[in-house]
C-alpha cells in the first residue's frame, strides 16, 4: 500500500471549561491515501467539523488537543510552529469552509484575491498569479472576465466554485471540504461535486469530505468513516458501507434518506432519544470493515407502506 | 394508502385554487419592476390528501403557502378552502380560518417562544382555538403523546428539547386548533437526518388517524416521493407537471422535472452527469418557460399526471 497522505492517530480533542471539559473527538483514528476520496459522516455535534479543524491546526480556545497525532506524509502536523504551519497550509492542505461562498472578501473583487492567495504563499509577479487565477477560473467552467467580478455580484454556486477554485490554486495534496454544498440547491449541489470530481482527476489531490448527507457521500467517497459523539462508530469502503453496514446508528442514517425508486418502504429513522454510549473501539471485521460492537438491537428494516 | 383519499372526494375538494397569481415589486432606486413570484396557479386538494410542493429556491413554492395561510394576498385568481373564499375575510372569520389551517414552519428554534415552558405553549393555543376545553391538562397530555412525546417533556423549555422534539411540540401547537388543512413549509430540513423520517411518519399519521390535509412544502424529491400522495412541481412560479408521486418521479415528463430528478444524489447511478444533456435539458426549460404555447398534457389518466408542455414540441 502507498504511504498515506494523512494519518490521524488516536486524536483527541476536549473542550475545557472551568467545570468540565467535553469530548468534541474522542480517541479517532484514520488514514486517507493519495487521491482517496475519504468521507466523515455525522450528524451535528458529532465532531466531524472538529476532526477538520484539528487537522488545520485551526482549533481555538477553550478546545484542545490532548492526545494523539496528526501526521502528514510522515511529519508531525501538531508539533509545527507558526511558520512552517503558514508554509504548509494551502500549499499542502487547503479546506473549504461550510457556506464558504459567504467567506470571500466582499470589497475586493475576486481576481485580487486569488492574487493575495497565490502571492503569499508562493510568492512570484502579480501577471504569474492572475495568470494562474485565469486557468483556475477555466477549470470550473466561469469566465475567467470574472475575476474583476465583486463576490456579490455572482450567485452562490458560481462563488462556491470560486472558493474551490482557489483552494486549488497551489496544488495541494490533500482538500478538506466541509459540508460544501448544504447552503445549495440541488442541481446546482450536483454540479459543484462533478466539478470536484474532475478537478481531482486532474490534480490528483484526496479529499477529506464531511457532510450529514449520506447519499451524497455514498455517491462520491471511497470510503466512508461514520461518527457519532465524537467517534466513529464505523468505518468502510463505501460499497461495503452501502449493503453491509454493521453498526446501528450507520444503519440509522442510512435509512433517514427514503429512495427515488423502487417501492415506498416505511422507513423508521432513529428514535427520539436514542442515545449510544461507551462507544467500543474499532473492530476489524475483515475486508478494510470496521466496526465498533454495539449491544444495540439493529433496526428492523422496514414494511411496505 | 389513496384509500382515504377518494373516500372523501364525495364532500368536495379541501382546496380549491384557481389561476392564481401573486408578484411582488423589487423596488430598486430608479425602477419598480414586478416580479412574478406565482402564475396562473391552479391547484386542488382532496380531502385527507397529501400534496408536495417541490422546487428549486425561488420557484414559488413558499410564496403559494404563505397566500394560503393568509400571510401574503394574491394579485388575482380565487382560493376556496372548503368550499369557501378566503380573499377578504375579516375579523372573526379570519380567526376561524386560522385554526381551520395552520402551519408548520421550518425552523424549530425560532418558532417556540423561549420563555415559556412547553405547556405554556400549547395552553395558549388551546385558550385561543379551544377555549370550551375544561381540562386543558389532559388534553395538553394527549397532544404530546399524539405527536410521540412523553407528558414530561410540558414542563420543559424549549431550549432543553432536541431539534426533532421542538419541532414535533410545533406541530402539538397546531393540532391544538384541530385544523382541517397543514402546511408544512420545509418542515424537516432544519433537523438532524436522524430524525427526519420521524417528523416524516408523524406527519403521515396525522393524516391517516385524523384525516388531515397536508401540503407539504420541500426542495427534496425523495422525502416528497415518501410521504406525498401527489406532487406539483413549481419552475418559475408555474406549476409545470403534477401527478401521482411514484408515477411522476418514475416518468418525469417537463426537462425541469427530469433536471431535478437527475440531480438528487444517487448511489446507484454510475455516472452521474451528463453536461450536454444538462445544458440541452436547461435549453428546453428556457424554450418551455417563454413559450407562449403551453398546454396541458395528460401523460396518465389513472395516476392524474399532466405536464404543462409546449405545443409544438411535446411530440419530439
Amino acid at each position: 500500500m502507498s504511504v498515506p497522505v494523512l494519518e490521524v492517530q488516536d486524536l483527541t480533542v476536549e473542550y475545557v471549561s472551568d467545570e468540565r471539559a467535553v469530548r468534541g473527538a474522542d480517541r479517532v483514528s484514520f488514514t486517507i491515501h493519495p487521491g482517496e476520496i475519504f468521507g466523515l459522516a455525522g450528524e451535528s455535534g458529532c465532531g466531524k467539523s472538529t476532526i477538520a479543524n484539528s487537522i488545520m491546526r485551526l482549533l481555538k480556545d477553550p478546545a484542545r488537543i490532548s492526545n494523539g497525532k496528526v501526521l502528514f506524509d510522515g511529519t508531525d502536523v501538531l508539533g509545527m510552529d507558526e511558520a512552517a504551519l503558514r508554509a504548509w497550509r494551502w500549499n499542502n492542505v487547503a479546506m473549504v469552509f461550510q457556506s464558504a461562498m459567504n467567506s470571500l472578501n466582499p470589497v475586493t473583487r475576486i481576481g485580487e484575491q486569488f492574487i493575495d492567495v497565490i502571492r503569499t504563499h508562493r510568492g512570484g509577479t502579480r501577471a504569474a498569479a492572475l495568470h494562474r487565477a485565469h486557468e483556475l477560473l477555466k477549470m470550473v467552467r466561469i469566465d475567467p472576465v470574472r475575476l474583476r467580478a465583486y463576490p456579490h455580484q455572482l450567485s452562490g454556486g458560481q462563488r462556491q466554485r470560486i472558493v474551490i477554485a482557489m483552494a486549488c490554486a497551489l496544488n495541494p495534496r490533500l482538500l478538506i471540504l466541509d459540508e460544501p454544498t448544504t447552503a445549495l440547491d440541488v442541481v446546482v449541489q450536483q454540479e459543484i461535486l462533478e466539478q470536484i470530481r474532475e478537478l481531482q482527476k486532474e490534480l490528483g489531490f484526496a479529499i477529506l469530505f464531511i457532510t450529514h448527507d449520506m447519499s451524497l457521500m455514498l455517491e462520491l467517497s471511497d470510503r466512508i468513516g461514520i461518527m457519532y459523539g465524537g467517534r466513529i462508530v464505523e468505518l468502510a469502503p463505501a460499497t461495503t458501507l452501502r449493503h453491509g453496514s454493521r453498526h446501528p446508528y450507520t444503519q440509522a442514517l442510512l435509512g433517514a434518506f427514503p429512495p427515488l425508486h423502487g417501492p415506498r418502504v416505511k422507513l423508521t429513522g432513529l428514535a427520539e432519544g436514542t442515545k449510544f454510549t461507551n462507544i467500543q473501539d474499532l473492530e476489524d471485521t475483515g475486508e478494510g470493515h470496521w466496526v465498533a460492537p454495539s449491544d444495540q438491537p439493529v433496526l428492523s428494516q422496514g414494511e411496505l407502506l | 394508502m389513496t384509500s382515504i383519499a377518494t373516500q372523501r372526494t364525495a364532500v368536495g375538494p379541501a382546496v380549491r385554487i384557481r389561476s392564481l397569481s401573486k408578484s411582488f415589486t423589487s423596488s430598486a432606486l430608479f425602477s419598480r419592476k414586478k416580479i412574478p413570484a406565482l402564475r396562473d396557479i391552479d391547484l386542488e386538494m382532496q380531502r385527507g390528501e397529501i400534496v408536495a410542493l417541490v422546487g428549486e429556491s425561488g420557484s414559488g413554492k413558499s410564496t403559494l403557502a404563505r397566500c394560503l395561510a393568509l400571510l401574503e394576498t394574491p394579485d388575482s385568481g380565487e382560493v376556496l378552502v372548503n368550499g369557501k373564499d378566503i380573499a377578504g375575510l375579516k375579523g372573526a372569520a379570519v380567526r376561524k380560518y386560522r385554526s381551520e389551517v395552520q402551519m408548520v414552519f421550518q425552523d424549530p428554534f425560532g418558532s417556540l417562544n423561549p420563555t415559556f415552558r412547553v405547556e405554556h405553549i400549547l395552553e395558549r393555543a388551546l385558550a385561543l382555538h379551544q377555549p370550551e376545553i375544561k381540562s386543558k391538562r389532559s388534553e395538553m397530555a394527549k397532544l404530546v403523546s399524539t405527536v410521540g412525546l412523553s407528558p414530561d417533556v410540558l414542563s420543559s423549555f424549549p431550549h432543553e428539547l432536541s431539534g426533532g422534539q421542538r419541532q414535533r411540540i410545533a406541530i402539538a401547537r397546531v393540532l391544538a386548533a384541530k385544523p382541517s388543512i397543514i402546511l408544512a413549509d420545509e418542515p424537516t430540513s432544519m433537523l438532524d437526518v436522524s430524525v427526519r423520517i420521524g417528523v416524516l411518519n408523524l406527519l403521515h399519521k396525522l393524516r391517516d388517524e385524523h384525516g388531515i390535509t397536508i401540503l407539504y412544502v420541500t426542495h427534496d424529491l425523495a422525502s416528497a416521493r415518501y410521504l406525498s400522495d401527489r406532487i406539483a412541481v413549481l419552475n418559475e412560479g408555474r406549476i409545470v407537471e403534477s401527478g401521482e408521486s411514484v408515477h411522476l418521479l418514475d416518468n418525469p415528463s417537463h426537462p425541469y422535472t427530469q433536471l431535478l430528478v437527475g440531480a438528487v444524489p444517487d448511489p446507484d447511478r454510475d455516472s452521474s452527469f451528463d453536461a450536454p444533456k444538462r445544458a440541452a435539458l436547461r435549453e428546453q426549460i428556457q424554450r418551455w418557460s417563454t413559450s407562449a404555447n403551453l398546454q396541458k398534457h395528460i401523460i396518465d389518466e389513472s395516476s392524474q399526471h399532466w405536464v404543462l408542455a409546449d405545443e409544438s414540441e411535446k411530440n419530439n
